[in-house]
């Protein structure tokens, strides 16, 4: 009985562990774009990716954004407002409306649109800071 | 012909791609999608379309899922309208496909089920489709039935877009969508629009030439604040109705004008347990038909060339479900009740007036319903429930008083699952059995209910990479509504209906955006003590693939059905193209071979002796080829 009972836990915990890895497997790709380190710290305001940190040894949550090698937003503004006192790390989006009006700050947006998960790389601000970036992710740049 | 099949199913997987970004956003979408909010696994034997598999089956009309649900064959009657169980003459079996958008069951009163129109209206704003088979189940709608298909719509969390979609097909078709699903803080929203010109192929009798054009304009909106949501859907259009009541099936330009509004409240609170909701709906209908020979008869010698009926029907609803949950059990309590109306204002057959309801308009249901399940421990779960429906007419008809019960056992480890239900249950006659048999036919006996007893087994192994089951099924039916010829009206059958099915499945996951699926099953319908059998089998294989900017969908549906002569093989191909994330471009081959599982149609002229008129082979899916755009904004 003892082993069904692992088994079951098993097969939920993976089941659960399924989607929130693959989350955290995406924003480890995406910080990979930006930084070499092999832990990265992320500052998070989306309850969407809290759980990116449950299960994930490379992601480190701080609490702090200027301790941050990446920004997880789904409010831009306040970033905006803080932008010349700090010198911030790349903020990815997780709202495209705010990407669009935070053009100028924002690195790049992670969001569900029409029913996906899509990803966009502002192109300018990309251009600007960084001299190359990995050949697959061109296609993303907008 | 297979080996084109052959190369458009194959290619696609020849060129798979390596895992990339692209690979886990596809991946993301799948593993998150909404069907997994929303499916109940204890309500039955499972088939799901994820948002991802509607998209790139670019599906306009439900009747493209229903011809591929095993067991049953898509079909339609002799108005053009869905009816999978159509037999001429015969009443519509009242609980053999129930439809759902969200939690709200498309029915009218008088009519029946809604999807005889609902299968050929545009979807666009259908995220993702349920269907449950096997064995009714009562937790999911006030009347079970043997296939639920519950279709959700869009999430506006997961769009926040606007979207507009056009394409043209073939016959001069054309479909226009529009639809709007945003979050504004705690408001959400979608909007949803279409107007379809949808032009069939025409079959003709005699060189009369037979139309199922439809031209409707559809409308759904819901605004959803935390645990409350509204929903409003209007819709209007002009059904041309194939042969019409025409016995000699020469009718002159039958059709169906209609329009249709429906609102409700839902109310959902998964910390307290309680679902509550409040819908109305209400339609008119009118029908115009008309024969260049003869409509009908009324004895003993009047014959009418034309038919005039306005049709007016309203329902309204209203639920609430209460769940109580402990370590082992949850307890679910509901209770619905039902006001269904209808009244027939215009009724000419001929010069002469038969707009008399004879007083029979409502029908007033009350249905409580219990279900328990109990968790022996993890791997293991009873589930019972019981449900009780008390049917009120007015105007001195008989009422009734039904009752249904369903004991289920499920079994769950790593890579094994066994789902076993029985069910027993009753239902009554439908208002249009009772309305015809009291007023039309004036007949003072009461029928019986119809009992149903089913039980289905499934086992199913799941691995990383595939998936696989076996379900076994047995169904019996006493009691069943016929139309009798002889007695003019509608009595129970004597006989005994027994059905034996199986159903093989298998899926396979080459990689998260590309899969294959595949069943093959066949059902065994015996009536009585007969000897003689119906025999009906059929396999269904489709191919998912995304790869790059390019979607790929094939399907081959076959289908060898008793009385019809000739298999059926639907081969459905569709290639989308996403030129940029806000552009997308597709193109949709339907019954590509033209070779669709095919109809016939009898119609008998009520002479002495009858004449029997017979219209075969008629194909109720078309050959069509679809070009659409998509953008976004």
């Amino acid at each position: 009985m003892k082993k069904i009972f692992f088994v079951i836990f098993l097969s939920l915990s993976l089941f659960g562990n399924n989607l929130s890895s693959l989350k955290a497997k995406i924003i480890q790709n995406i910080a990979n774009i930006f930084t070499n380190k092999g832990m990265i710290k992320i500052y998070n305001t989306d309850h969407y990716f809290d759980d990116i940190f449950k299960n994930d040894k490379y992601l480190i949550k701080v609490n702090s954004y200027d301790k941050a090698d990446l920004i997880l937003t789904n409010n831009s503004d306040f970033f905006k407002q803080i932008n010349n006192k700090y010198n911030l790390p790349p903020i990815i989006s997780t709202k495209y409306e705010d990407y669009k009006k935070h053009k100028d700050l924002d690195i790049g947006a992670f969001f569900w649109q029409k029913g996906r998960p899509n990803l966009v790389l502002n192109s300018k601000i990309i251009h600007k800071r960084y001299k190359n970036i990995p050949k697959e992710y061109i296609k993303f740049l907008e | 012909m297979k080996k084109l099949c052959l190369i458009f199913f194959l290619f696609p997987i020849l060129l798979l791609s390596k895992e990339d970004m692209t690979s886990l956003l596809s991946d993301l979408a799948q593993k998150a999608d909404l069907s997994n909010q929303t499916k109940k696994e204890s309500a039955g034997f499972l088939i799901i379309y994820t948002r991802q598999d509607l998209d790139r089956m670019k599906v306009h009309y439900l009747k493209e899922i229903i011809d591929q649900i095993p067991l049953i064959r898509y079909n339609e009657n002799a108005l053009g309208m869905t009816s999978p169980f159509y037999v001429p003459y015969q009443p519509e079996a009242k609980n053999t496909v129930r439809v759902y958008v969200n939690d709200r069951e498309l029915i009218t009163s008088y009519t029946g089920s809604k999807l005889k129109l609902f299968a050929q209206v545009n979807i666009d704003f259908i995220d993702h489709i349920e269907i449950y088979h096997g064995t009714p189940s009562q937790s999911l709608g006030i009347q079970s039935a043997f296939i639920t298909i519950k279709c959700y719509t869009k999430n506006p969390k997961r769009e926040n877009t606007n979207v507009l979609k056009t394409e043209v097909g073939s016959y001069g078709s054309k479909m226009l969508s529009i639809y709007s699903a945003k979050t504004y803080k705690e408001y959400s929203y979608l909007l949803f629009a279409n107007a379809t010109n949808l032009n069939r192929k025409k079959v003709h009798h005699n060189n009369i030439p037979l139309s199922e054009d439809k031209k409707i304009k559809y409308f759904f909106g819901s605004l959803q604040k935390e645990n409350i949501r509204w929903e409003m859907q209007a819709s209007r259009g002009k059904l041309d109705t194939f042969m019409g009541i025409s016995p000699n099936i020469d009718p002159k330009d039958p059709h169906i004008d209609f329009d249709f509004f429906y609102t409700g409240v839902y109310y959902k609170n998964r910390d307290n347990g309680i679902k509550a909701s409040l819908n109305y709906s209400r339609s008119n209908m009118k029908n115009f038909d008309s024969s260049y020979s003869v409509l009908g008869v009324i004895p003993p010698n009047y014959i009418y060339q034309d038919l005039y009926k306005k049709i007016r029907e309203s329902v309204a609803n209203a639920q609430i479900l209460k769940a109580y949950e402990s370590r082992k059990n949850k307890f679910t309590i509901g209770i619905q009740s039902r006001y269904k109306h209808f009244t027939i204002p215009e009724y000419r057959l001929g010069v002469k007036n038969m707009a008399n309801s004879g007083g029979y308009s409502s029908e007033f249901i009350f249905s409580s319903f219990l279900e328990n399940r109990y968790s022996i421990n993890n791997s293991n779960i009873i589930t019972a429930s019981i449900k009780y429906d008390k049917m009120l007419e007015n105007a001195n008809i008989t009422n009734y008083d039904t009752y249904s019960a369903r004991l289920g056992y499920i079994y769950n480890s790593l890579n094994w699952t066994s789902k076993t239900f029985i069910f027993t249950g009753e239902s009554s006659p439908s208002m249009q059995i009772l309305y015809d048999n009291s007023v039309l036919y004036h007949k003072t006996y009461d029928l019986d209910k119809t009992k149903v007893m089913v039980f289905a087994t499934q086992l199913t192994r799941k691995t990383k990479k595939y998936t696989t089951s076996i379900t076994l099924g047995h169904m019996k039916i006493t009691d069943g509504c016929y139309f009798n010829f002889a007695t003019k009206g509608y009595l129970n059958s004597k006989d005994k209906y027994t059905t034996n099915s199986v159903l093989l499945d298998y899926k396979y996951f080459f990689n998260p955006q590309n899969k294959v699926i595949f069943n093959g099953w066949s059902s065994i319908l015996k009536r009585g003590n007969s000897s003689n059998k119906r025999v009906n089998y059929g396999a269904f294989i489709s191919l998912y693939d995304t790869i790059d900017r390019f979607d790929f969908y094939n399907s081959l549906v076959f289908k060898k059905w008793d009385g019809i002569d000739k298999n059926g093989w639907n081969f459905n191909s569709t290639i989308s193209y996403r030129y940029s994330r806000k552009l997308s471009l597709f193109v949709k081959g339907e019954n590509i071979f033209n070779k669709a599982l095919k109809s016939n149609y009898i119609r008998i002229v009520p002479s002495m002796p009858p004449v029997i008129n017979r219209l075969s082979e008629v194909s109720p899916i078309d050959r069509r080829v679809w070009i659409g755009l998509e953008y976004q904004f």
